[in-house]
């Protein structure tokens, strides 16, 4: 039978949260789990279906903020509350970087939902419906 | 005001209005492309068959997601997918497939999106309406009865069609299947129908041909060429019918009548067998996925006849069906046959012997239509199916012995004038008072005299006879449509006079 890597990445997260102390040994068996059953191909997948169950079982998130300059600490912070708001998350990791081609305004990226409040997209619309 | 203000007045209001709607977009990335299918990673919010928008350098190009997995999308480009590279982004649009509908398009040759293909205008949409949609239920529809005259004689006297019904068209290549679609639709002229023709995989150089015929005939007037070519690729291909379907829809809402012809749906069969196989659906029989049979059922089931609460309006299709060699006891041939309401059987043996529409009378049936045939019509024609279908098998046993017994031989006779007035040219549909005039003359016995060779020079002959001295007695049959005895006796004399005048 064939095994998904997220049924893998489950298990392993939940026996390594019932024994935290013995991590080392349960992942070499678990990686030895793998590789009696031929599944070690699957190893990078269940590493980053790992990764995202860990990541939502504690409330974990990234996202990423885009703005024309670079902004303080202080609204990065803010922007970690209102998408912790939105997806149902503790703590978030904003990054933030620059880009001057949005010109202003704001493009969050968090999973796989984007919000563009940029001033480009906006003057776009505009220029696409004073078209029509 | 001078003009120029007003523009700068108009487009500082506008600028001053525009409000720009901020909202959280479902997004995800290509993760590989190619032969026009793409697996997309994310779009967790993606619905079944939801129109995607794919970010490329060189603008954006619409999709189709056809296949919802556990952390993939797949999806058919419909369209150029050369421009789309592995990582674009690509976004949800949280639109179901829709396409433009409303008067604008009758005339036009347009694709299966609704764009212009003629070289005109932009389609001005009076409304969109989605590709796929559910077919009309049971308390909305009623039995069909009224006709659709295809002007062609063997359908309309034996294969009677009814508004709202599936009548299958099938038969071997370059045979005239097109061909009695397309002189269905020149005879709708002044019948209160709408046509529309979706051109499947067909050659463009046909198309052309087509359109400058319907053109000739004054036929565009009140037709829809959907034209989904051979080069185009096979997402378009497998949603052309059902566009077209959505475009007959918006005028069957109004109450109107509709003919939609799919030429044809072999092709649609192999294109959607190509997409599915593309995206890695389990094969079944002939290498046909597993939903081929539902992909024409729902396609057909929308054809309806509607009653009058719900605007009384019907879609009337005539599928088209290609198969290799004769055999209808192929997959999509007989999954198509048990879907509609008959079928038009088109045999190579008739058409090389020069009986052109080639009409199988064994094999064609229509279960619905009679009831929606005209009274008059059915009195002359009603036995005729029978004796055509007899004649054909007399006529093979009779090759055998000259000696024949007076009754077999008149028999014969009766059957070589019925196979002559049968035969029609293309482009040529009959109005069906003449179709009742003619064929009232072979069931009284009145062309008995006439030599076979001679018989469709005394057609035409009867035809402008009964227009010039008889057209009192035409007009009565079409308001009566029904022949009662006094009727009957004005008909025999016209058809008497004729003859007396060769």
């Amino acid at each position: 039978m064939r095994i998904h890597p997220q049924k893998y990445a489950q298990a392993l997260l939940e026996i390594l949260e019932k024994d935290e102390e013995n991590a080392k040994k349960l992942i070499s068996d678990f990686v030895l789990t793998l590789a009696r059953n031929n599944d070690l191909r699957l190893a990078p997948k269940i590493i980053e279906k790992f990764s995202q169950s860990f990541d939502r079982k504690n409330g974990l998130a990234e996202a990423e903020a885009i703005t024309a300059k670079p902004v303080d600490k202080e609204t990065l912070n803010k922007i970690g509350e209102f998408i912790s708001k939105e997806i149902d998350a503790k703590k978030i990791a904003v990054k933030n970087r620059a880009d001057r081609e949005i010109l202003g305004g704001i493009i969050l990226k968090y999973g796989d939902k984007v919000l563009d409040a940029s001033l480009k997209t906006k003057l776009e619309n505009l220029k696409n419906k004073m078209k029509a | 005001m001078l003009n120029k203000d007003y523009i700068v007045e108009n487009l500082k209001k506008q600028i001053a209005d525009f409000k720009s709607k901020t909202e959280t977009k479902n997004v995800g990335k290509v993760v590989e492309i190619g032969d026009g299918i793409a697996k997309i990673s994310g779009l967790s919010e993606i619905m079944m068959s939801e129109m995607i928008e794919f970010k490329t350098s060189a603008g954006s190009v619409f999709g189709l997601a056809l296949n919802l997995e556990e952390d993939i999308v797949g999806a058919v480009i419909l369209g150029e997918y050369k421009k789309i590279k592995e990582g674009d982004e690509v976004t949800c649009t949280k639109r179901i497939l829709e396409v433009p509908v409303g008067e604008s398009i009758i005339g036009r040759v347009i694709d299966p999106l609704g764009r212009p293909l003629d070289g005109k205008s932009e389609i001005v949409a009076e409304k969109f309406y989605p590709v796929e949609k559910v077919a009309s239920g049971v308390i909305s529809r009623e039995t069909v009865n009224q006709p659709v005259q295809t002007g062609i004689k063997a359908i309309d006297a034996m294969i009677p069609i009814g508004r709202g019904q599936r009548e299958l068209i099938i038969g071997d290549r370059q045979i005239g299947k097109s061909a009695i679609a397309i002189d269905a639709i020149i005879n709708q002229k002044g019948q209160n129908m709408k046509c529309i023709y979706v051109a499947i995989g067909q050659k463009e150089a046909k198309i052309a041909g087509i359109v400058a015929k319907l053109e000739e005939t004054g036929a565009m007037d009140y037709t829809t060429i959907i034209l989904a070519g051979a080069s185009t690729p096979p997402s378009l291909l497998y949603i052309a019918p059902y566009a077209g379907c959505a475009m007959a829809e918006y005028f069957l809402d109004k109450g109107e009548d509709v003919l939609i012809i799919y030429d044809d749906l072999s092709k649609h069969a192999v294109a959607y067998r190509e997409i599915s196989l593309l995206l890695r659906r389990p094969p079944g029989r002939e290498a046909y996925p597993g939903d081929i049979f539902y992909l024409h059922s729902r396609l057909l089931e929308r054809a309806c006849k509607l009653n009058k609460e719900y605007g009384g309006g019907s879609i009337t299709a005539l599928p088209i069906i290609e198969t290799q060699a004769g055999d209808v006891s192929a997959y999509i041939p007989t999954n198509v046959i048990s879907i509609t309401d008959g079928q038009i059987y088109l045999e190579p043996d008739l058409f090389y012997q020069g009986n052109r529409p080639a009409i199988s009378m064994g094999i064609s049936v229509s279960r619905v239509g009679s009831t929606a045939q005209l009274k008059a019509m059915k009195k002359v024609a009603g036995k005729m199916k029978l004796e055509a279908a007899q004649y054909r098998e007399l006529a093979a046993f009779a090759q055998f012995g000259s000696d024949l017994d007076p009754e077999t031989k008149s028999k014969l006779e009766r059957g070589k004038r019925l196979m002559e007035i049968l035969k029609q040219d293309q482009f040529c549909p009959l109005p069906v008072v003449n179709q009742i005039l003619i064929f009232f003359a072979l069931t009284k016995g009145l062309l008995d005299e006439v030599a076979v060779d001679k018989i469709s020079e005394f057609e035409t002959g009867l035809y402008k006879y009964a227009q010039n001295s008889g057209s009192q007695i035409l007009k009565e049959i079409m308001e009566k449509k029904d022949l009662d005895e006094n009727l009957e006796k004005k008909i025999e004399e016209l058809v008497k006079d004729f003859k007396a005048t060769l």
